[in-house]
């Protein structure tokens, strides 16, 4: 047959088919006439007959092919693809009509998707939803109604996973998957790509195990999943594919309510929180899923530290048994409620410390730095570990409270302990001198002869302590004992000086007091000796009427004591009166013994009666002459039942120390007043280390009971206290060390050598001048400036500070915006002008009249003003600029490689945590910082500026880096500068000042500025080091400050060093300076404080 | 300064002019009485510096009741004798003119008038003339008290075309905060090297009570507490707070308590919140006051 006749019989054929498929038949073949040969017509014409023979309804589906496939094969189905495209169309329709013409009419579409050759792929999806019912064959041609939505939100093998859900819902029930499928597109399209394949994971296995809950896995997984960080959703959604094994009962809420849980919490604590939901869950699913949904209401309450102390209390308790653990989680257990009450009246130093510091600031007048325990006992290994103490510079104060129910109750505890820290810098412990007599003991301490038990003890006259404690300490045979009366005693004076200049305290002190007294141990339960040591710390905590257990037996003993600690209590008492009064203690306390069950009955005595019997009181203002004497006489310690030597009372246990007073702390005066006394020396004196003898030091690691070598090494005492007078040398060295010279920065290899007289000139370098203070002269030609440029980097520090400050960034830049309509300030006695001012017409009409020459000038203008200020900003580039801050960084990138192992993930997140609270941020970013927020300001108004760094090595070497010039306008460029600001090496400030004058002194602007921000002294070789130079650096910079002002340049000097009062006043003289006493603030505080110097 | 007679209305400006019938308090802390003694019998300008409200104002209040004119001619100084020297106190601000201070033409009725200006009076008729805060006045401002300042003490009135010579009791006293100044209003040094400089500052503690207990009338004991807490406030100057505590602030203080308000709360709004906004400060501060006072 020719193709000819083939059409022809086919034409025939399909005319003979109602009449709806010959209408479509004859416009589609009008159509291919032209596109097709006559050999591919036959084939297009023969497929749609085909169709249309399949069963008896198929015509229809014959109608669609032929009315789809003209324009599908003018441009979207290569020919060849025709056959196998209305092959399967054939095949549907011998299924069912309905789902061949779905196929048919939704090609189009698709392939508008996908390719023609994964047409089969997509038309088997279809085809596994048919199970040969009618509702089967209405679910199928949904899924090619619907597979063009589809397929534009996910690719072919994610649908192929989604119709395995279909296909295995639907043989459950056909309804559910039905709706499935419905709702499907809609949800689909309002969640991210990425979470589709896991949603359809987790669709997948409901239907295969809990086929009810396929459709709440649907809708509700697609609303959690919003609620997720997204780095965490795929993991939720596995972790509620476990669930769903268990049933609806945890599923659901899962799925609801801890998806709510997460969205109330920051995305940035989802991954913990999961893991630890992970660790739960392998205890316990039900308890993880109490555990997430109940996240919230804890974090409301306390922060993540808080909430992990509760996490783990509650995974021990789910360990134990598993009801009370998921109760525990739901929050019906007492034991829960109880740590969760503490935990939300818990305060952290975090929240308080900077007013806690300002507090002690203010008290104390001194710049007194508060520090975390945690912290202090990592610099310093001598340090007790929460407890509070102090160095004498710093309060150390232990990282929370949580002692009492009661936030307020909280805060007062660490208010009373700092306070009694800050008390001993303020009332002046560590200000001991054995010179200095008492305000009202008399003298005992050059005379006081100790029978020394011990002949070791007697010493060389000639050993060379190394403060007066050491000296003081040296007096006693037992210097355990006397130490802790001593810090008994001085406590005790602490707290009446407290009370005395602060009794708005009065009422915090005395239940701290309680409280203190409340976890003791009683002194009858104590060996004799300690217990007069308990007795005497009780003494200095309670007031009548409170009673305290004494034992008859030394009741004398304690009413003796008991006198000296009222005469201690008068006002003014000194540190020398805790001295004097520690003698007359300890003479009494030696002589007690320390008995293990002394034969004795105890009384409760109240403590307004201790004290008061007139023999008791003589031993204050006796000689200790005297006082023998009157021991002798019978008021010493005696045991009063019998004499007999051989009394059962014989054994007697070592004495141990007493338990300290939490609220008071560790104390330890000897070694603060040491360490005192070494910095001064240390800091006056640049050789320090020579200055030191370690002999010395040495001696008092071994003798001072302050010091617990045990802890530094086992075993040999003397390799500890080797280990000890390095650490503590090397700790005093560097601190002097960073204070005097920062010349250790990264230098260049060939270092010139240092040369003497003026330096030469030389290309593109400028020599200045130096003041000499001491010659009350200039040097000449004393320093080279060379402009070095900066390394560029890239524009993303600029960037991201801007996305970080952005709330302060439009802040500034309003006021900075508000500045300029200040500029249009009225101005008045005008020629011409605006208006008339009526004042000046008055007044000169007036004056008219008085027959005065009246002034012409009566207008007023609002003029605008011109603002015309150039400025130029000078940072500090030293090494030290590499110092820290206190400030957490949290630096996002870390975030990169999580570890996938759920259990290396919480250890990794700690750890980080961790990290993070020791990851500080230099000063030189600060400065970084403050300089996007300045140029962003600066940009507002339209100001000249530059913006310079300077460093250096040797006065022939100080460089001096542009930023941004003064005449340059703001690129791109300078972003990349900024990158590259980074700590260098000294700061030789006085030839970068003149540098930066005699860059501003020739810009034609009415006001000029020249701002210089530093974080220390002006330090650099020959500039600053030995002694006397320091002097010389001041002077020179403060010179040099002084030249800029006779040019008509106003300098201002702003410096991040909080001790910088002392030199700052100085260095500036009479112009105008701040010291900052909060680096962090600098971003803010700098675009301010421009602001109000210009205008 | 306004007459009724004329619509014309004139910038009223805060000038006041006394003489004190009784001598104001003061309690010196130095030698600042001596000091101010000796320039005015020399006839050398006083420039006064010093924090807000540690007493300057006061200072020349007292030093003008008891200083009379027997002074200028005795070496002694004796209180009772004569009548106190006037005191004419200018505020001074922006748009001080140079009118405003050395006088103007008015109307009355058909009739100018000239009238002088608060220097001018005070010029005439020998009295201390106390030019507050003087650098926020107008450079041009400041230019009119040069000739008065020097040897020549002379006043020049360019509209009457006139000069008047300054009476031998005539003294020029002006104020001066050195704070964070705008550099735009820095004072010239050839304005400021006329004068003598004296330097004030809070007074000690013990002083201070004193004077607070005084002026609020609050009982030694609350004065004491009220003076330690200005010390301890003073301590937080510049590490969180701009300015320490004014005795000014302490007084206010004081007298709430007077009329009954709890101490701390008084405090609070008479110290805490008057120096500063910062909440953490503000927490430090009361945390500070609440251990002072019970
Ligand atoms: N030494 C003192 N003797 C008596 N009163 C004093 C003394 N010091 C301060 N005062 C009191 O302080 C208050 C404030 O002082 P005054 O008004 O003089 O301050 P000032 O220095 O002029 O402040 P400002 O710079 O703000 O004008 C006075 O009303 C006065 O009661
Ligand atoms: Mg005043």
């Amino acid at each position: 047959m020719t193709n000819e006749e083939s059409f022809a019989k086919i034409e025939s054929d399909v005319l003979n088919l109602p009449p709806a498929v010959g209408k479509e038949f004859n416009a589609g073949h009008e159509k291919l006439k032209t596109i097709l040969t006559e050999d591919e017509i036959v084939r297009w014409a023969a497929a749609g007959y085909a169709i249309a023979q399949q069963s008896f309804r198929s015509w229809e589906a014959a109608a669609e092919f032929y009315r789809v496939s003209p324009s599908l094969l003018q441009d979207q189905l290569p020919i060849d693809h025709m056959d196998s495209w209305s092959s399967f169309g054939r095949d549907l329709a011998s299924d069912s009509a309905t789902l061949a013409i779905a196929y048919f009419r939704t090609t189009p579409d698709i392939l508008k998707i996908i390719s023609p050759d994964d047409i089969p792929r997509w038309a088997t999806q279809g085809q596994r939803l048919y199970q040969g019912t009618w509702k089967s064959s209405a679910l199928s041609s949904h899924f090619f109604e619907n597979s063009a939505s589809f397929l534009a939100l996910m690719p072919l093998e994610t649908l192929e996973d989604f119709v395995s859900f279909l296909e295995v819902l639907s043989q459950k029930s056909h309804d559910l998957a039905e709706e499935c499928l419905s709702n499907s597109p809609q949800v689909f399209s309002e969640i991210a790509r990425d979470d589709i394949p896991p949603l359809i994971s987790l669709l997948q296995k409901a239907a295969g195990t809990n086929w009810k809950y396929a459709k709440e896995s649907l809708e509700s997984g697609a609303v959690a999943l919003q609620r997720i960080d997204p780095q965490f959703r795929i993991r939720f959604l596995q972790y509620a594919e476990e669930m769903i094994l268990l049933g609806g009962k945890h599923f659901l809420p899962l799925l609801n309510d801890g998806s709510r849980a997460l969205a109330a919490i920051p995305t940035t604590l989802h991954g913990e929180i999961l893991f630890m939901f992970d660790e739960l869950s392998q205890v316990s699913k039900p308890a993880a899923v109490d555990f997430l949904i109940k996240t919230p209401n804890v974090l409301s309450l306390a922060n993540m530290d808080g909430l992990d102390q509760w996490y783990q209390q509650g995974l021990e308790t789910l360990n134990e048994n598993e009801d009370a653990g998921i109760s525990y989680f739901k929050l019906e257990s007492s034991k829960g409620d109880e740590l969760l009450d503490a935990l939300s009246a818990r305060i952290e130093l975090t929240s308080v410390h900077s007013i806690l510091q300002m507090y002690g600031r203010a008290l104390t007048g001194e710049e007194i730095d508060i520090v975390s325990t945690k912290i202090a006992t990592q610099s310093l290994g001598w340090l007790p570990l929460d407890q509070a103490s102090t160095d004498g510079r710093s309060i150390n104060l232990p990282t929370e409270v949580s002692r009492f129910k009661d936030k307020e109750e909280n805060f007062s505890w660490y208010k009373v302990v700092s306070t009694h820290q800050v008390g001993h810098l303020e009332f002046e412990s560590f200000a001991f001198s054995f010179e200095r007599d008492a305000a009202h003991f008399p003298r005992w301490r050059d005379d006081m002869n100790f029978e020394t038990s011990s002949p070791e003890i007697e010493r060389e006259a000639q050993v060379t302590t190394m403060a007066d404690f050491q000296k003081y300490f040296d007096l006693f045979p037992d210097r355990q004992l006397a130490s802790d009366i001593f810090g008994i005693v001085e406590a005790a004076r602490i707290d009446q000086r407290i009370i005395e200049e602060y009794p708005g305290l009065r009422t915090a002190y005395d239940f701290i007091r309680q409280d203190a007294v409340a976890t003791r141990k009683s002194p009858d339960d104590m060996p004799l000796q300690e217990s007069i040591l308990e007795i005497l710390i009780r003494m200095t905590l309670l007031e009548s009427p409170e009673t305290i257990r004494v034992p008859t037996v030394a009741k004398a003993a304690v009413d003796r004591i008991a006198a000296v600690l009222i005469h201690l209590r008068q006002p003014g008492a000194q540190v020398e009166d805790s001295a004097e009064a520690t003698l007359r203690i300890y003479r009494i306390v030696s002589g007690i013994p320390n008995l293990d069950e002394p034969e004795t009955d105890w009384q409760d005595i109240d403590i307004g009666e201790l004290g008061q019997e007139g023999s008791a009181a003589d031993t204050v203002n006796t000689t200790p002459d005297e006082a023998e004497t009157a021991d002798e006489a019978g008021s010493s310690f005696q045991m009063v039942p019998n004499n007999d030597e051989n009394a059962d009372n014989g054994e007697e246990s070592e004495y141990e120390s007493p338990e300290t007073v939490d609220y008071r702390g560790d104390f330890k005066p000897e070694l603060v007043q040491v360490i005192a006394n070494l910095r001064e020396t240390s800091e006056g004196d640049e050789d320090a280390g020579a200055s030191i003898d370690p002999e010395a030091l040495r001696r008092l690691a071994e003798e001072s009971t302050e010091i617990n070598l045990e802890n530094v090494v086992d075993g040999a005492i003397d390799e500890s206290a080797g280990m000890f007078v390095s650490e503590l040398m090397s700790d005093i060295l560097n601190q002097s060390e960073e204070n005097s010279d920062t010349d250790s920065g990264r230098r260049p290899a060939q270092r010139k050598p240092e040369q003497e007289g003026p330096l030469e000139e030389e290309p593109g370098s400028v020599l200045y001048r130096e003041w000499d203070f001491k010659a009350n002269d200039y040097k000449p030609r004393w320093a080279r400036v060379r402009e070095v440029p900066v390394t560029e980097g890239t524009s993303e520090f600029y960037d991201r500070t801007q996305e970080h400050h952005a709330m302060l960034i439009t802040q500034i830049r309003r006021q900075f915006e508000m500045m300029v309509p200040e500029l249009h300030r009225k101005e008045k006695k005008l020629p011409d002008g605006e208006d008339i001012d009526i004042d000046l017409a008055v007044e000169s009409i007036i004056e008219r009249r008085a027959g005065s020459i009246p002034s012409e000038k009566i207008y007023w203008r609002r003029n605008k003003v011109q603002r015309d200020v150039a400025v130029i900003f000078l940072l500090d580039m030293s090494a030290s600029t590499a110092e820290a801050i206190d400030e957490k960084a949290r630096d996002d990138d870390e975030w990169k490689d999580i570890p996938d192992d759920p259990r290396e993930y919480l250890f990794w997140l700690r750890a980080r945590r961790e990290a993070a609270k020791r990851n500080y941020k230099r000063i030189i970013d600060i400065e970084r910082e403050s300089t996007v927020l300045l140029i962003r300001a600066l940009e507002t108004t339209g100001d000249m500026y530059g913006i310079h760094g300077f460093s250096g090595y040797g006065r022939e070497n100080v460089e001096f880096y542009t930023i941004k010039d003064i005449d340059e306008t703001f690129t791109n460029a300078v972003p990349q500068r900024i990158d590259g600001i980074s700590p260098l090496h000294a700061t030789r400030m006085g030839p970068a000042i003149r540098h930066a004058t005699s860059k501003l002194k020739d810009v034609p602007a009415k006001t000029k500025l020249l701002f210089l921000i530093s974080d220390g002294r002006p330090q650099d070789r020959g500039y600053s080091r030995e002694g006397v130079d320091k002097e010389y650096a001041v002077q020179d910079t403060h010179k040099a400050l002084l030249e800029a002002k006779t040019l008509g340049i106003t300098p201002f000097c702003l410096t991040v060093d909080r001790s910088g009062h002392d030199y700052m006043k100085e260095m500036c003289g009479d112009m105008a300076y701040e010291v900052l006493e909060d680096v962090a603030s600098l971003p803010e505080r700098l675009p301010q404080l421009y602001r109000s110097l210009t205008v | 300064m306004t007459s009724d007679k004329t619509n014309i209305s004139y910038q009223a400006h805060i000038v006041e002019e006394y003489r004190s019938e009784e001598s104001p308090y003061y309690l010196p802390v130095k030698d600042e009485i001596d000091i101010f003694h000796a320039a005015y019998q020399q006839k050398i300008p006083v420039l006064l510096k010093g924090p807000t409200g540690c007493g300057k104002t006061r200072f020349v209040e007292y030093m003008a009741h008891n200083m009379n004119r027997a002074l200028i001619e005795k070496e002694t100084p004796s209180a009772d004798e004569g009548a106190a020297l006037p005191l004419v106190t200018i505020a001074c601000h922006e748009d001080l003119t140079s009118s405003d201070l050395v006088g103007r033409y008015l109307l009355e009725g058909e009739e100018t008038v000239w009238m002088d200006g608060p220097l001018t009076r005070a010029v005439k008729v020998g009295a201390i003339c106390y030019l507050d805060e003087v650098v926020e006045a107008r450079k041009d401002t400041t230019v009119l008290i040069h000739p008065l300042t020097d040897h020549r003490r002379i006043l020049p009135i360019e509209k009457r075309g006139e000069l008047i010579e300054a009476d031998d009791s005539f003294l020029l006293v002006v104020s001066y905060n050195p704070g964070y100044q705008s550099a735009l209003k820095d004072m010239k040094q050839s304005t400021r090297q006329r004068f003598i400089s004296m330097e004030f500052d809070y007074p000690p503690v013990d002083l201070e009570a004193d004077v607070i207990a005084h002026e609020s009338g609050v009982d030694d004991a609350t004065a004491n507490k009220l003076a330690t807490l200005g010390e301890k406030a003073r301590n937080l100057k510049e590490h969180g707070l701009q300015e320490g505590a004014s005795t000014r602030l302490l007084i206010y203080a004081g007298k709430l308590i007077e009329k009954g308000i709890p101490a701390r709360r008084a405090c609070e709004s008479a110290v805490v919140y008057s120096l500063t906004d910062d909440a953490v400060v503000q927490r430090s501060l009361n945390e500070v006051v609440t251990s002072i006072f019970e």
